[in-house]
């Protein structure tokens, strides 16, 4: 039991770290409604002196910005990327978890290893491949190496482990085919790790900016992190368009994170793995 | 017409150096109800997961009624089975566990609808239809998975120890349910699997023990319990347990004696020196059930004189209708007897007990065979 000094001292060191984290975000969006010298100023105002929409105008029409492609891109990307990841993962840890066949441990430890070899070792031999393939500067090039995750597959094959081996039985004696089992009995039951899948792989491939920024030469072929480059020219970092686009950025992970929260915790924290 | 028939099954995991069931042979009549009992890892499950089609057979025929099913998928081998851990489905309904099965074999809806409500009246699921797993008791749980089982008008029946999940005062419920169910359901033969023998010997017509993948033996509760074939037969049914004594056949001049050195020696009744005469100066176990065992003061028990044998009680434990005590012999030999409720038994009373020897049995030490049969 906690004694009420040492609680105090526990909120008062969680406020503290949650303040220091909370403030730059805080201070971003303040910054957003601010007219481009009233960022510079020094000394700096925490509240608008004269409060103001122009950014966010801004970043949709200023010269060279193609925000809503760049938006649309990144959302495509994404979504398409998710979809891929979930429905690919499900599949390969549903077999790895519940069919018996050769090699099958091996197959799992290989696709495991994957995760070791860093992206940026595989950057170079991505776009050279993807040179040859022509997909340079194209969604699907953007997109390809994410399409399947091993750390998807290994999350959801620790979820199908969990679900006693007799539902799919009871299925098959049932009648149901080995796709309607994995699809009305198993895939329902291992939702909440599915969805936990869904917010990491989408706010991983949303933030995405190194692959994107190497395999896209086009303005509108841009996602949004790349894209945001625009804002820091040759001639200068244009700070209040930086911060109202950087608001705009963030506002679908935000969204997904509050709609699924309770999933990603209660999964990660049961399959004991972190994201 | 649900006879099934098992002839010379066997299976044999891939890494295993033993067959797990061997030269398994049965025949199941129409609606008989026959249970698969034996201690854990003897194969009862195995067999019975082989009768749906869940374990591929290594060898052998298994035919559901005149069919031969072996490489017949489970679904369409005419049977349902209850899962030990019931194998609800956790997202779906009562209703919808229910006509999952129907819906997947095609059947129009007004006919689930029809069929669902009809099992559910009969096992009084009414109430339950809408409710997920989750919001039900142990007891609800087993009744839905009975209903999504019959639904389906299976001609076999299986089930996996259905009510080991079940508390005590439930499990007898249950019991009593699965057997009238099995007289309402006329033409479904039902095969159950149990590691429970009270279970075997209240519920089944036939029970088939089973020990290290072998059938010992198949017979009705009566006969198992009065002529079991072996000594593992003879151990295994019955509670408490059948006790056994390590014993030397001896002939003397006025008869033929157990001798179990340090502890007794007892005058084996006449109509049965016969058939152990050919054992003499060599070990038998000599197998008495708990009730054959009285203090020596008990009316209407004829003592022979000297066939008696002192012991102390180690444990005593009145159930009210009966009284179960272990006792101790000198040599420490341990055996427990069951006693009317009214003797008065303490811990540490010395006893002098007598043995009905005309209901005991005697096994060949070495085979373990029942020589008195």
């Amino acid at each position: 039991m906690l004694t009420r000094t040492q609680k105090v001292i526990i909120y008062l060191t969680l406020s503290i770290a949650a303040f220091l984290m909370v403030f730059p975000f805080l201070w971003s969006i303040i910054s957003s409604f601010k007219f481009a010298h009233e960022i510079m100023a020094i000394p700096p105002t925490f509240w608008p002196e004269n409060f103001t929409l122009t950014n966010y105008y801004q970043v949709f029409n200023s010269q060279g910005s193609q925000f809503g492609n760049w938006y649309k891109n990144s959302l495509i990307c994404s979504s398409l990327v998710t979809a891929s990841v979930c429905f690919f993962s499900a599949l390969a840890g549903y077999s790895l978890a519940k069919f018996e066949y050769p090699h099958k441990e091996k197959i799992f430890y290989t696709i495991l290893s994957t995760m070791m070899v860093p992206m940026q070792m595989l950057i170079i031999p991505w776009y050279i491949m993807f040179t040859h393939l022509k997909l340079n500067d194209t969604l699907i090039g953007i997109m390809l190496p994410g399409l399947i995750s091993a750390f998807g597959i290994f999350l959801l094959r620790q979820a199908f482990e969990r679900i006693p081996n007799s539902l799919v039985e009871a299925a098959r004696l049932d009648g149901a085919s080995e796709f309607t089992i994995f699809r009305r009995i198993m895939f329902p039951l291992i939702k909440p790790s599915v969805a936990a899948l869904g917010i990491i792989t989408f706010v991983g491939n949303w933030d995405a900016f190194l692959w994107p920024m190497i395999i896209t030469d086009s303005s509108h072929m841009k996602t949004l992190p790349v894209g945001l480059q625009a804002f820091a020219g040759q001639f200068g970092v244009e700070f209040h368009l930086i911060m109202a686009a950087a608001n705009l950025v963030v506002i679908p992970s935000i969204i997904i994170f509050i709609v699924f929260q309770k999933h990603i915790i209660g999964s990660i924290a049961s399959s004991g793995v972190k994201g | 017409m649900a006879k099934v028939t098992l002839k010379n099954i066997k299976k044999k995991y891939p890494k295993a150096e033993n067959y797990t069931v061997d030269n398994f042979n049965l025949d199941i009549e129409d609606h008989e109800f026959m249970i698969f009992v034996g201690p854990s890892g003897c194969g009862k499950s195995t067999v019975l997961r082989m009768i749906a089609g869940l374990e591929t057979i290594t060898d052998g025929e298994l035919m559901i009624g005149d069919k031969l099913v072996n490489n017949l998928p489970g679904a369409k081998r005419s049977i349902a089975m209850v899962f030990q851990n019931y194998a609800l489905y956790p997202h779906m309904t009562v209703r919808q566990n229910m006509s999952f099965s129907l819906e997947m074999n095609g059947m129009d809806k007004d006919e689930i609808i029809k069929k669902v409500e009809a099992a559910a009246l009969k096992l009084d699921l009414g109430d339950l239809l809408d409710r997920k797993p989750s919001e039900m008791s142990g007891g609800q749980c087993q009744r839905v998975a009975i209903g999504r089982a019959i639904v389906r008008d299976p001609k076999v029946f299986l089930m996996d120890e259905p009510l080991s999940n079940l508390d005590a005062k439930l499990r007898v419920k249950m019991r009593a349910e699965i057997s009238k169910l099995h007289t309402a359901l006329d033409t479904t033969t039902f095969i159950y699997v149990t590691h429970d023998q009270v279970e075997a010997m209240t519920m089944g017509t036939r029970i088939a023990v089973m020990h290290a993948g072998i059938i010992q033996q198949c017979d009705s509760p009566e006969v198992l319990y009065d002529s079991p074939i072996n000594k593992f037969v003879a151990g295994f049914i019955g509670s408490p347990a059948m006790n056994f004594f390590d014993c030397v056949v001896k002939k003397e001049d006025n008869g033929i004696y157990l001798e179990m050195e340090n502890c007794f020696k007892i005058k084996v009744p006449e109509d049965r020196e016969e058939k152990i005469i050919s054992y003499k100066e060599k070990h038998v176990w000599l197998g008495i059930r708990p009730q054959h065992i009285y203090p020596d003061d008990t009316k209407d028990i004829e003592v022979v004189p000297g066939n008696t044998l002192k012991a102390k009680a180690v444990v005593v434990e009145p159930l009210g209708s009966e009284k179960f005590v272990l006792f101790e012999t000198k040599s420490g030999f341990e055996f427990t007897a069951r006693f009317d409720p009214r003797v008065s038994v303490k811990k540490c009373d010395e006893f002098n007990l007598t043995f009905d020897l005309s209901l005991s049995h005697i096994f060949d030490s070495a085979s373990e065979l029942n020589i008195t049969l």
